[in-house]
Parts: structure tokens; C-alpha cells; sequence
């Protein structure tokens, strides 16, 4: 694909040593601290200076330093730039051992060594500056002074254990931060553990090895099939509470970046017994998982209930009741279905709720559903997943509506902007299309011919919003259609709910589930959602019954 | 160490070594030294990157989760490179986390390091393949200069080309002729190779624009040497990638000679190369700058 690269064409510009303009800036125990305006400006005068040079901290200026063996680097962060290409340099360097900082982008111009020098601050590290004492914050000729008289210790390229105990309760229990649950030690089992992979398949098999008194990791970021937090539920199993952070708020492998910024995407059952939540700081989080005390909300099974349903602030407060006690009980029995464990669990219907609501315009119920989904253990990623659920139904002005909701009760960590740009995409032919509609429905409907006749792009994009909305969603297929059921109940129309219950059965929904989700419109667009709700049920249940027969 | 080995599985297997499938970085062991690419369903930063590097593996692919703040994701793709190990990262929403088999099956690339891309892997590319090719390819070792991605994006009918490479210092004799587009910043450093390449037009990096306004600096200077020339915004193309500038490079900034060829703050690179090469060049011709050596 690129032109052959041809050796004696390569890079003839400022080859000669009179084009590297180099300064002495200071010297420490011998060892000289040099500014170059440019990475370029390197070369075999370097080794074993503390180099400061003016270029970003990419790999590319980082390999033309490298080779001349410098002590230390530091070099600018240029604001960390798109795929952390500003700072990527500091990876290279560690691998080769050599300690290596950079400068933040607004402290320090690019391209003046000297100001860099004078006035620029470190915002970001590698281990072996770390080790130096090099820490985020510092005046640049501060950095180059460790730099040039620390000693980083082993600096072969191969594991780095970092791990420091952050908080005790006087009983044997600490907050213990290590970026990996592979440097976990024997007695971590006393302690509470804040580390930095995914909590997938393979980290739920190293936490419960260890058996920590509690747990929080990284949530891995929107993988497929929520992979990155599905050990989660396995420790629940396990006896062990834990929760993941939400690695758009820290960086994954820095349990100490998770430690002072991370944020909670998802707990497990047990860790939401102990008050852990969505939104909530990693610190407050690990200080709830050493307290280990078990808050007794929304364990009680709904037989003993007193009061009225939580769910409903018209029976709460008693407005209804005044008027007919009858007709509040009424509608405090609808909501004992949809606002307790059942078929399907309390968070989930209250997350169907909050999706009904907001295709119905009714933010504030949104909102107030929203809360006690996150509340009763829905994660981080499955207030996403009915996100997007709602744009492809309904379009962007609902999801606009319960993106707001999700903000206010998230935080506004929930849906954050990615900077990458478009990607390319292959078009889906429109007999790939036919068939995946065909796989789905059994048959081609004609809606989907005329849009394939007149707008193939068009189907084209149902299509891949339909794949991933339907299937591959950050909440699990069977809820997607099962909530699809409740919004297209909300808006009386059978039809799409027979549609989604035959989805949701297809996917593993018993027809208590269906009926369940169906019901949960009532509350939030009344019993004139049951009717057609029912009749979508039953048509599908004759298309099963015929098909059967 | 054996315990490591059981939790690996054989995906491939050639005279030259193995494709490995594991479940984590954690399981990549000795017995795969110099000999096996290791796809691991782990992340790709810079700590499962150490248990990579330790055991030097012929490749390795990982998961890009996501990519994250500051990179954190595929961070470990450029300490591996430091070591010439070639390594790619998958897209983390085209397979499950922490299931090496499904990785190898349904994997596809996001993210290369160079030594990868010497092997024929290129992003968009199945995991399949990338280990493929990372087993049966060498990396060439590369001096950092000629490391430069070159590649002509096209050539308009007056023979102007608009050429493609990371960084405006590996211009070449003849460049005076063609758009580069290349991904270092543009403050006061970049102008002595601006002086001396002396591009028909050029588009480089913001730099995330530095303190004072000190990584389009040298857009003013170019401006006054007779060199229409832009910037991208550094947050969303890649630096050191001149192919990420091109192609997800949107214009922050430009000289006035870029903007009287049409070009504007918000227009994507590619269409501010394409102006750029069919300009008018009544302001500086070539001709006139040989003659006037750059006293403009």
C-alpha cells in the first residue's frame, strides 16, 4: 500500500549536527539536563543526559530519541491529543528503560525546550519516572533534577507491581490499592481490593482465588455482551460484593487513577446490600465495601410490605387515597406486580418504566423510575443499552429526554461523547438485508421491500441500528424486547408488541416475563395500554401455536 | 509456568511457531518466547503489556476496550513496539472480554503498532488474519527515519500529488511540488523543515494548540515564506499518523494563503488537501521561490 520506502530518500533534512541546536540548561551530579526545540535535535551527544525536548510525546519523536540512550525524557503532552498519541512515547521509553514524563499542553509552548524548562508542570508519567519521584503536578526542572539523580530501580521490561494500602478499620481490614488482582497477596482476603482490569470471565476467576472482603475493578468499557462486568454476577455466587469503575472516568491498569477519579458503572447484588451504587466516587465505594454492612432496602419480600408501593408518588404521598382508598389499592396491587421482584426483577421493570415514560414525554417519571432501576442494581451499561432502545423506537428526541434523566441520576458520565470519527462501513446488500429480515420475521414484510426499492441506504441503516439495538446491545437481548413491549404497550400499538413478545420468546422470555413487561405500561400510560398489549400477546402466541401445529 | 501453557489453546500451528489463544496477558508464558503470537482477551495497556514483553512472543493481539482516557486501552502497543514485538488491538464491541478463542473468531483490528503493520496488518483486518500474518511475516527492523508511512493520496491533472506521511521532517526533494499532510504540531520547531521542504501546501497537527497558541505558530511564519498551509485539531486525528490526519483530520486553523484557496476552519482534511494541491500558485510559484531563496 505505501510507496517503497527507499533508504537513501529517507528523512534528508537536518541530518547534520549543525542543524541540532542543543542548550545546557542545568547539571546534576555530572549529569547534564539538555533542551531541544525538537526530538529531532537528538543524537549520540545525548547519552546519559536528561533530555528535554519540545516535541509532543508520541511514539514517532520518541523513536528518534531512543536509540541515542538518554538517561531521562520529558516532552510535551500537547493536551494528550486523539488515542492518547501525545503521551504514547512514555509506553515506548518504559519498555526500553528509560524514565520519562510529560509536560501539560497549557503550562508550556510547543516547540521552546527553554519555557518548557522555565515554566512548564508534569502531567503525566512512566513508572520508572515514578519511581524517580516524578509525580503529576511538579515544575519541569524539578522532574529533571529526579530524573537526573534517582536511580528507577529494575528497569528490565517485564512486570511492575505497584500496591499501597489507602485506609484500615482497626480490625484487621484495609482499602488495598494494586493496579492488577494478580498482585493480589494471600491476605487480601481481609481486605478490600481496588484494581484496574476488566471484571470479565477471566478477572472473576482470579477474584474469587483470592476471595476479597470486597472489590472494585474496571468495567472493561462497553464490550460485547457486557463482558467487560460479567464476572460480576458470578461472584455475587461466589459470596463476594464488588463493583466495576467506569473507564471513561480513569484509566484502565491505573488502579491509582481509578482510586482518585473512577467512578461506579456497576455493582453486583451483594456490594448494592452494601449501599455501593452507580455514580458513586471508587472511594466511597471501597469504604462502603470495608464498612460490610448490610443495608436492609428493598430485601423485603413484598408480603410484608406496610407501606404503600415505592414506585408511586400518588400513593406515597396519599393524594389518591384521599379520594377513594379503594382506588389506591387498586393501584398499589398493579404496582405490587411491577414494582417488586416477580417474573422479572423490580430494576428491570423499573427501567422499562423509565423507558415507557420517556417515549410518553414524562420526564419527571423518567427520571424518578430511572433512580430506583440504579437504585435496585441496574448497571451503568444497561441504562445505556435502553438508550439506545428508545432512539431506534422512538428517535433522538426521546433519547434525548432520557439521556437528561439518566444524567441527573448517573451522572453525566453515562453518555459521554466519543471523539472518534465516523468508521467505515461495509453496506449490508439488500439480500442480506432480506435476510436477516426473514431470520427475524420469517418472511420479508412489504414495509421493508419499499424501503429497499426507493431508499437502500436508508434500510441499510435499520439494519445495523436494528443488529445492534435487538442483539448485540450493551443490555441483553431478551430485556431489549421485553422493554420494546412495555414502550409499545405505553403507546397502544399491538402490533409492534406482538412483534417484540416474539423477539423476547425467541430470546428466552417466559410468558410471565411477557406479561409482566406489558403490565408495566399501566402505570405509565394506564389501563388503556392493556388491551392492546393483550391482543399484541395473543397474536403471537396463535403464530406459536400455528407454526407448532 | 505449566499452568500458564494449559491455559492456552492452539489456534494455528506452522513450522515457525503457533497461534496461541488465551483468555489473559497473565497466560502468556516462556514456551512461547520468539516463537508463538499470543492472542490474549485481555486489554491493551501498558501493565498486560509487561507480561507480553517479558516473554517476547513472536506477535500479540489484545482488546482495545474502548480505546479510553489518555489511551490507556492500547497503550501497551507502543512499549511493545519499543521491544519490536508487533501488536494489535481489537475493536472491544467485536468480541467478548476475557474469551481468547472468541477473540481469535471473531476478533477484527482497531489499532496496530508499527511492527504489526510490517507484518500486513492493517486495521479493519479479522484477528484471524493478524495472527496469521504476524506468524508468518518478520517485521523488518526499521531505522525511527525510515519509519515514515509515505503513501501518494492522489495526484490532480496538473501532476500535483497529496502525499500522505507522519511527520513534515521526512519530506523529500521533489516534495516542493506536492501537499503534504503530515501529524507533528506546527509551532516554531516545525519551521525549519517547512523552510527547507517548502510543500506546495501542508497540513500537520494543532498539537492540541500548547500554551500561547505555540502549535500553529508556525502557520503565521509558513504564511510569510510563500506556504499555504492548515492544521487539524489534534483531539480527533492521531498524532505521529499522517494517515489519521488525512482521514480523521478536521481543519482548526489555516494561513491566509490556505484560506484564499478555499480553505476553511470545520472542512475535513481531505477536501482541504485537495484545494490546497489546485491552487493557484501566482503567489509563490515554485520558480520564484528558487529564485528568491525564501526572503519573502
Amino acid at each position: 500500500m505505501n510507496e517503497a520506502s527507499q533508504p537513501a530518500d529517507i528523512a534528508p533534512l537536518l541530518d547534520r549536527p549543525e542543524d541540532h541546536p542543543q542548550e545546557e540548561a542545568a547539571t546534576h551530579d555530572g549529569c547534564r539536563v539538555m533542551l531541544i526545540d525538537s526530538a529531532r535535535y537528538c543524537d549520540e551527544r545525548n547519552q546519559g543526559d536528561v533530555v528535554i525536548a519540545a516535541s509532543y510525546c508520541g511514539v514517532l519523536p520518541v523513536r528518534l530519541v531512543a536509540p541515542h540512550r538518554p538517561r531521562g525524557v520529558i516532552a510535551h503532552d500537547v493536551g494528550i491529543a486523539a488515542d492518547g498519541s501525545g503521551i504514547a512515547g512514555l509506553w515506548y521509553l518504559e519498555a526500553l528503560g528509560i524514565p520519562a514524563a510529560a509536560t501539560a499542553a497549557e503550562s508550556a509552548e510547543l516547540g521552546n525546550a527553554r519555557d518548557m524548562f522555565d515554566a512548564g508542570t508534569i502531567s503525566r508519567v512512566n513508572i520508572l519516572a515514578e519511581r524517580c519521584g516524578v509525580v503529576p503536578g511538579m515544575p519541569l526542572a524539578e522532574a529533571a533534577a529526579l530524573l537526573a539523580t534517582r536511580d528507577p530501580g529494575n528497569r528490565d521490561a517485564t512486570t511492575k507491581v505497584r500496591r499501597e494500602t489507602k485506609q484500615s478499620d482497626g480490625a484487621g481490614h484495609s482499602i488495598v490499592v494494586t493496579d492488577s488482582i494478580v498482585f493480589a497477596l494471600e491476605e487480601d482476603a481481609a481486605n478490600v481490593l481496588v484494581t484496574a482490569g476488566h471484571t470479565g470471565k477471566t478477572g472473576a476467576v482470579f477474584i474469587e482465588a483470592v476471595s476479597p472482603r470486597g472489590f472494585i475493578c474496571a468495567d472493561g468499557g462497553p464490550a460485547k455482551n457486557g463482558s467487560g462486568t460479567s464476572g460480576l454476577a458470578a461472584l455475587d455466587e461466589a459470596g463476594l460484593p464488588g463493583a466495576c469503575y467506569d473507564i471513561s472516568t480513569a484509566g484502565m491498569g491505573d488502579a491509582f487513577d481509578a482510586w482518585e477519579r473512577g467512578l461506579v458503572s456497576a455493582t453486583n447484588q451483594l456490594a448494592a446490600r452494601r449501599g455501593v451504587r452507580p455514580g458513586q466516587t471508587v472511594q466511597h465505594a471501597a469504604a462502603l465495601l470495608l464498612a460490610d454492612t448490610e443495608t436492609t432496602a428493598n430485601t423485603e419480600p413484598s408480603e410484608t410490605w406496610t407501606e404503600w408501593p415505592e414506585g408511586s408518588p400518588w400513593l406515597q404521598s396519599g393524594v389518591v387515597a384521599a379520594v377513594s382508598q379503594k382506588f389506591a389499592n387498586g393501584l398499589a396491587r398493579v404496582r405490587d406486580v411491577t414494582d417488586a421482584d416477580g417474573a422479572l426483577t423490580a430494576a428491570q421493570k423499573a427501567l422499562f418504566m423509565a423507558s415507557a415514560a420517556a417515549v410518553k414525554g414524562h420526564s419527571a417519571m423518567t427520571e424518578r423510575e430511572l433512580r430506583r432501576a440504579v437504585d435496585g442494581g441496574i448497571t451503568l451499561d444497561a441504562v445505556r443499552g435502553a438508550g439506545i432502545a428508545v432512539l431506534i423506537s422512538r428517535g433522538e428526541g426521546v433519547f434525548e429526554r432520557f439521556r437528561d434523566a439518566a444524567h441527573v441520576v448517573l451522572g453525566p458520565h453515562t453518555f459521554v461523547a466519543n471523539q472518534a470519527m465516523r468508521p467505515p462501513v461495509t453496506p449490508t446488500s439488500t439480500d442480506e438485508a432480506f435476510a436477516y429480515f426473514t431470520e427475524y420475521f420469517g418472511f420479508v414484510p412489504p414495509y421493508i421491500e419499499l424501503m429497499a426499492a426507493h431508499a437502500p441506504a436508508a434500510l441499510d441503516g435499520y439494519v445495523l441500528m436494528r443488529q445492534f439495538a435487538l442483539a448485540e446491545n450493551l443490555l441483553e437481548a431478551r430485556l431489549v424486547e421485553l422493554l420494546l413491549c412495555t414502550v409499545n404497550a405505553a403507546e397502544f400499538f399491538a402490533r409492534f408488541v406482538d412483534v417484540h413478545a416474539g423477539g423476547a420468546r425467541r430470546a428466552g422470555a417466559s410468558e410471565a416475563q411477557v406479561v409482566e413487561a406489558v403490565v408495566c405500561a399501566i402505570p405509565v400510560a394506564g389501563v388503556a395500554s392493556w388491551l392492546p398489549g393483550a391482543d399484541g400477546i395473543a397474536a403471537g402466541v396463535d403464530t406459536v401455536a400455528g407454526s407448532a401445529g | 509456568m505449566n499452568d500458564a501453557v494449559e491455559r492456552q489453546s492452539v489456534a494455528l500451528s506452522n513450522a515457525r511457531g503457533r497461534v496461541m489463544c488465551m483468555d489473559s496477558a497473565y497466560d502468556v508464558a516462556a514456551a512461547n518466547t520468539d516463537r508463538d503470537v499470543v492472542v490474549n482477551a485481555s486489554y491493551c495497556g501498558v501493565l498486560p503489556a509487561r507480561f507480553v514483553g517479558r516473554h517476547r512472543p513472536r506477535g500479540a493481539v489484545g482488546v482495545d476496550c474502548g480505546v479510553g482516557p489518555a489511551g490507556a486501552g492500547i497503550a501497551g502497543l507502543w512499549y511493545l513496539e519499543a521491544l519490536r514485538v508487533p501488536a494489535a488491538a481489537a475493536d472491544v464491541m467485536s468480541s467478548r472480554l476475557g474469551d481468547g478463542e472468541d477473540l481469535f473468531r471473531r476478533g477484527v483490528i482497531s489499532h496496530v503498532n508499527e511492527p504489526a503493520g510490517c507484518c500486513g496488518v492493517e486495521r479493519g483486518m479479522s484477528v484471524a488474519d493478524a495472527a496469521t500474518r504476524m506468524l508468518e511475516v518478520d517485521p523488518v527492523d526499521r531505522a525511527a527515519d525510515a519509519i515514515d508511512n509515505r503513501e501518494v493520496m492522489l495526484t490532480t491533472e496538473s501532476g500535483r500529488a497529496v502525499v500522505c506521511t507522519d511527520s513534515i521532517a521526512f519530506g523529500r526533494p521533489g516534495d516542493e511540488h506536492n501537499v503534504l499532510v503530515t501529524a507533528g504540531h506546527t509551532g516554531r520547531s516545525a519551521v525549519p523543515y517547512l523552510t527547507k521542504v517548502r510543500p506546495f501546501g501542508f497540513i500537520c497537527s494543532d498539537g492540541g494548540r500548547g500554551a500561547e497558541d505555540s502549535g500553529i505558530v508556525g502557520l503565521e511564519l509558513a504564511n510569510a515564506l510563500g506556504l499555504a498551509g492548515a492544521t487539524v485539531d489534534a483531539l480527533g486525528a492521531a498524532m505521529g499518523d499522517g494517515h489519521s490526519t488525512y482521514v480523521d483530520g478536521v481543519i482548526s486553523a489555516c494561513n491566509e494563503l490556505a484560506t484564499s484557496a478555499g480553505v476553511r476552519i470545520g472542512m475535513a482534511a481531505s477536501d482541504a488537501a485537495l484545494l490546497l494541491a489546485q491552487r493557484r500558485a501566482d503567489v509563490a510559484t515554485i520558480n520564484d521561490i528558487d529564485e528568491e531563496k525564501g526572503t519573502r
